[in-house]
């Protein structure tokens, strides 16, 4: 099933709402004055456009998730770990005690418990999951952010159209990579996992680099700044036409779009109030889940949060090798109160029935518990959900048998679940883009079964 | 189950053979027909910023050569030479293919897989922090260089940031936060600071030079090459209107007592509005020309 949007686009929205002046030239010489206040009005028309495009968020659980700690719990099993689980708001589907607050929003979500892949390793999970292809051979796959916000989203918006939170990508660069779409398609990274607070201001450090003039610059003296590079932009490339050039003067004319839009407040968190904050938790996970809901108002396509640790979680985020249940507790912690946030301030601005939201991570982790109460890597059964936009919620698809250890019903490959997920965003996955190599390649391989009963 | 090489031949095993050493034997015989070529063409990619089989990962026969008959005698003589890396190095650089301008003087030249021209490349990160400690002449002990270089002093950015994924330089379409960073990263914004930038200092210190001088002076650090003389008459008109000068010959509009009104405050104080103008404008010049895509590219 394909939905089809109204190419009319959040930046024709926004021409009309306000009519704001944009950048005259290739390198702009002149941003208009920015009228103030004609966001709320068109956050309100944004939610309420049926011809909306819609948005994605990727929880990103760095490490691989607990499968049975969190949404495959198993209390009757030694396996289980002694986890209890509880009731959610959907009758008959229970989830781990670790998660009280998601537990609430069920109804709007999807469990897969039957996830089957073939990659145990961090760098190589990571390439499979965020890109729905093994890393093999010379094709370099982009990552979905990319490739799902260049079907989703308008080059020409003010804010680039994947944003990724706090990524730590240490495992697998390329992961998070534009791969053979090309960098026009690269993730603006906002903060990152090795971020240090400032005066414990987490908020803080989820900005984006860079994105002010120096102090001793205004807008005049960087206009002047400008028009000088402009003419010497134009002697160079006149000399030399072809896309090197022409890359490096969209890229600046795409940055000074942003420096000077009114979309940049979409980073200003301190604009929400407190008790919202909390809400979501002060965590930098609880922030970013923040912001992702602040960038989906504004338009953006993908917005990517992850997370990478939890104070008094010994390991790496999810890679509870050692004292798995302590681990995991803490990362819950942080998990359960921004994803529950974030679904209820979505709904409430009308913004979760087009806003999909993914959780996974590269892999799960074994049922049995390892000689350090830990437990390893895992791809062969394990867990991932879908929430929100597009998905019929309230349902969980595949099993997992009593101890865990194996598929018992309707096992989902990755790019199974990948194009589950372009399903629910409406994004045609058999579209297809030229590789590096030359070929053409779907979004998704055509090889894939998406699951039908989880699509809206 | 047997070790097999990818030809499907199996190694004589003898008791002293490692397993290394067999597999370096094979790669590097003058019979195998994989290592010279796919060896040479990953050199040719790394000057031309796109193999002869390009992508170079792509060895197969849905993807032929661009140049066969240029890529057999690469290879022919990439193994005559036992594999010589810097043979073949300087082969490739002296080639006429190699010493080609990347300027374009017939639009044949528009098709980049037959090189009628240089193609533009990406500098790599490295080539990138080590320009732009040469051309803004920061404070560079070896330690520091090397401090630099691993990321702390250019701050990540520079290096991280334009680690670019896809493959061959070609096509550097740069990111927006490399824009950014370029333009307003902390190290950038400190170099094209008249106290606190070194070229920049020596540029407005020099007594020697004039404001055409300076302006030489930036271009010869950042371009290697002096500005056109349009390019220096634009410029030379920017710092003026930036330096608040009245202009070179006499301005019939001007009366007699702003004349004497912009002498007066001249003299006494002759480095006030005026030379932190021009000082502004020549770092407003300085900060384009490391901006630049002249600056930025290999080309």
């Amino acid at each position: 099933m394909t939905r089809r949007h109204s190419p009319q686009s959040f930046r024709d929205r926004a021409a009309r709402t306000s009519r704001r002046t944009l950048l005259k030239a290739a390198l702009g010489c002149a941003a208009g004055a920015v009228s103030s206040g004609w966001f709320p009005a068109l956050a309100a028309e944004t939610a309420g456009d049926p011809g909306r495009k819609r948005s994605c968020i990727l929880l990103w659980m760095s490490g691989g998730p607990s499968q049975i700690d969190t949404f495959d719990p198993k209390p009757e099993h030694a396996n289980g770990g002694g986890v209890k689980s509880i009731e959610t708001a959907v009758p008959g589907i229970r989830i781990s005690e670790n998660l009280p607050l998601v537990a609430k929003r069920m109804k709007q979500m999807a469990i897969v418990r039957s996830m089957s892949t073939k990659e145990g390793d961090h760098s190589r999970g990571t390439y499979l999951m965020k890109t729905g292809y093994r890393p093999l051979g010379p094709i370099q796959y982009p990552s979905i952010g990319a490739l799902f916000s260049k079907e989703l989203g308008d080059i020409e918006a003010d804010l680039p159209g994947y944003i990724s939170v706090a990524p730590f990508r240490g495992f697998s660069a390329a992961a998070y990579g534009p791969g053979f779409l090309g960098p026009r398609y690269s993730p603006l990274i906002v903060g990152n996992a090795n971020a240090v607070r400032v005066n414990g201001n987490i908020a803080s450090t989820l900005r984006v680099e860079n994105l002010s003039l120096p102090g001793n610059v205004d807008t005049a003296r960087h206009d002047d700044r400008l028009s000088i590079l402009t003419s010497l932009e134009d002697e160079f490339s006149a000399r030399r036409p072809g896309s090197a050039v022409d890359g490096h003067r969209t890229a600046y004319k795409n940055a000074i779009r942003m420096m000077r839009s009114e979309a940049a407040a979409g980073f200003e968190l301190d604009e929400e109030p407190d008790s919202l904050k909390e809400k979501y938790g002060l965590s930098e996970f609880g922030m970013g889940c923040l912001l992702a809901r602040r960038l989906v108002e504004r338009g953006v396509p993908f917005i990517e949060v992850s997370l990478n640790s939890a104070a008094a979680n010994g390991s790496f985020g999810w890679d509870t090798h050692q004292n798995n249940q302590q681990g995991v507790a803490a990362l819950c912690k942080v998990l359960d109160p921004a994803w529950a946030a974030l679904m209820e301030d979505l709904e409430e601005r009308g913004l979760l029935e087009t806003t999909t939201i993914v959780w996974m991570g590269e892999f799960g982790r074994t049922p049995r518990l390892n000689a350090n109460a830990g437990r390893d890597h895992f791809p062969a059964a394990w867990s991932a959900v879908l929430a929100g936009g597009g998905v019929n919620g309230g349902r969980v698809v595949g099993s997992t048998g009593p101890d865990g250890m194996k598929v018992a019903d309707r096992p989902v490959t990755e790019q199974d679940f990948l194009g589950t997920v372009c399903g629910c965003l409406g994004i045609d996955r058999t579209s297809e883009n030229i590789s590096n190599v030359g070929r053409p390649i779907s979004v998704i391989a055509p090889e894939a079964v998406p699951i039908k009963e989880i699509i809206t | 189950m047997s070790a097999q090489f990818i030809d499907q031949t199996s190694p004589v095993w003898t008791n002293q053979s490692r397993a290394r050493d067999v597999l370096a034997e094979w790669v590097t015989n003058k019979d195998n027909p994989y290592f010279a070529r796919t060896g040479a063409n990953r050199v040719w990619a790394h000057f031309f910023g796109r193999g002869i089989v390009d992508p170079p990962d792509g060895f197969d026969e849905g993807n032929p050569p661009s140049h066969p008959e240029l890529l057999d005698e690469l290879a022919k003589a990439f193994a005559a030479h036992d594999y010589d890396f810097k043979f073949l190095i300087r082969a490739i650089a002296a080639s006429n293919t190699y010493q080609q301008s990347s300027m374009q003087s017939h639009p044949s030249q528009s098709q980049r897989e037959w090189i009628g021209r240089m193609p533009v490349l990406g500098l790599s990160p490295r080539q990138l922090s080590d320009s732009l400690i040469q051309a803004t002449g920061a404070n560079v002990t070896t330690s520091l260089r090397d401090r630099m270089l691993s990321g702390t002093q250019v701050d990540n950015q520079i290096e991280s940031l334009f680690d670019n994924q896809v493959g061959g330089n070609v096509d550097p379409q740069s990111t927006i936060l490399q824009a950014l960073a370029l333009m307003n990263c902390q190290f950038i914004v400190q170099q094209t600071e008249p106290g606190a930038s070194k070229t920049l200092a020596a540029v407005l210190e020099s007594p020697f030079l004039d404001t055409d001088g300076r302006i030489e002076t930036l271009f010869l650090a950042t371009l290697s090459r002096r500005p056109t003389g349009e390019e220096l008459s634009r410029l030379r008109d920017y710092i003026e209107s930036k330096s608040g000068e009245r202009g070179r010959s006499a301005d019939a509009t001007q009366s007699v007592t702003e004349f004497f009104q912009a002498v007066g405050e001249e003299l006494l104080d002759p480095s006030t509005s005026r030379q932190r103008g021009q000082e502004q404008a020549l770092a407003d010049i300085f900060w384009a020309l490391l901006n630049s895509s002249e600056f930025l590219f290999n080309h």
